[in-house]
């Protein structure tokens, strides 16, 4: 009984599992006729791919310019998508503090018409952004704030979102982090972190307020009732 | 020289930037990746921008993939396979580029002319193969395992030799012109 192909093959390519191996190997050192078809196999393989060299030619540089460019080209419609939305909402914002101003009249009129109606609380204006992170991941705030505070939740969805809850604030997002231009501002923030993101860490000013590395996760506060982590935007981050 | 332990490895490995490991798997693979591709296509610089919107795939991705290579030429070959959609981007990054790319040996012109003779008649025994012949044996032929040539081609492992050994077999009877 001779090796099939497989099997031929197989010790041809050093593939074979030790046990089979190892039986394989008695029976060529006892069968000639599989010996030469092994000796055949891997003189006319060297042969072929001997053959396959004469098709090469040399290997252009990559260019690494091109590859940082196209790689973030992907990253720039979602950049120019988020600094489009974040240009309407302070535009609109401006518009509205301008006393007199046409936006600020129609929205006055609108919300006199709604407090006849509802008298519940106005919920506070939110924005936000949604991206798909790189690995590793930055966020960040780039100044602390008087009030307002961040709330942290690892989720199961493969995007990152923050939300603004209170005054918009400037988002500009890249592939490998999201800057939030929140100087002067009071609001507070709802992020939502993808749970299967490996590295991601989140500063406020000059002090990271959260540190995700694999399962590790520091950050000075323990997770609430939710798991979320809830973190004052003061200066120190506590 | 001893060789570094595993621990060692994954600190190291820890202490590099995304960049610095990026360099590293263009440096281990990038020349066999290109070479496959060139066989593959018979066209260098189609090769060239495969390879390299597979780098661009991988640096956008952020991070490693656990197998580089592997997932390397599995981006790259379904690029390959829908080579209709680089079209375009080839013709742009050809002039980036610019000039023609010289083939790897024979330097002067009686070598050049014999060497693309011959090029060409292995090339037509090459292109005889079935599309997944081809690939199976050019893959081999960069050294992938059995397990790797599977899980890129999406074969059963435990056949890998006989669809290796079946190609070999076509690829030879076609060049001795069987």
């Amino acid at each position: 009984m001779h090796l099939d192909i497989e099997t031929l093959e197989r010790a041809l390519h050093d593939e074979l599992d030790p046990e089979p191996g190892e039986a394989v190997e008695r029976h060529l050192a006892s069968c000639p006729t599989c010996a030469d078809r092994l000796t055949e196999a891997r003189r006319d393989e060297r042969r072929l791919f001997g053959l396959l060299e004469e098709l090469d030619h040399e290997p252009p540089a990559i260019n690494w310019g091109a590859v940082t460019r196209e790689s973030r080209s992907g990253g720039s419609a979602r950049s120019l998508i988020a600094a489009s939305v974040a240009f309407l909402l302070v535009a609109s914002g401006i518009l509205f503090a301008i006393p007199g101003s046409p936006l600020r009249k129609f929205l006055e009129s609108v919300l006199a018409d709604t407090e006849t109606v509802a008298s519940a609380p106005e919920d506070p204006a939110v924005s936000g952004i949604a991206v798909e992170p790189a690995d590793p991941f930055d966020v960040r705030f780039v100044a602390s704030q008087r009030t307002g505070r961040i709330r942290i939740t690892l989720v199961p969805s493969k995007r990152l979102e923050l939300k603004v809850v209170g005054d918009p604030v400037e988002l500009e997002s890249g592939v490998d982090r999201l800057l939030i231009s929140n100087e002067g501002s009071g609001s507070s923030y709802e992020l939502l972190v993808p749970r299967a993101l490996g590295s991601i860490r989140v500063r406020v000013g000059e002090s990271t307020v959260f540190d995700k590395q694999g399962e590790r996760i520091r950050t000075p506060r323990t997770p609430d009732s939710t798991g979320a982590y809830v973190i004052e935007m003061t200066p120190l981050g506590t | 020289m001893p060789q570094p332990t595993a621990r060692e490895s994954t600190l190291k490995r820890m202490t590099r930037t995304f960049p610095d490991l990026l360099q590293e798997v263009h440096d281990a693979h990038y020349a066999s990746l290109f070479r496959y591709f060139d066989r593959l296509s018979g066209d260098p610089d189609l090769a060239a921008d495969i390879v390299q919107e597979a780098f661009v795939r991988l640096y956008r991705r952020g991070s490693l993939p656990d197998m580089p290579d592997r997932w390397l030429v599995t981006v790259a070959l379904n690029l390959f396979r829908n080579e209709r959609a680089m079209a375009r981007r080839r013709k742009v990054l050809r002039l980036e580029r610019g000039g023609e790319l010289a083939p790897a040996r024979h330097p002067s012109p009686a070598d050049r002319a014999v060497a693309a003779e011959r090029r060409s008649e292995i090339r037509a025994a090459l292109d005889r193969l079935s599309p997944r012949e081809r690939e199976l044996l050019l893959l081999r032929a960069e050294g992938y395992s059995y397990r790797d040539l599977a899980e890129i081609l999406d074969l059963n492992e435990a056949s890998v030799g006989t669809l290796l050994a079946r190609a070999k077999r076509a690829f030879q009877a076609t060049w001795e012109g069987e």
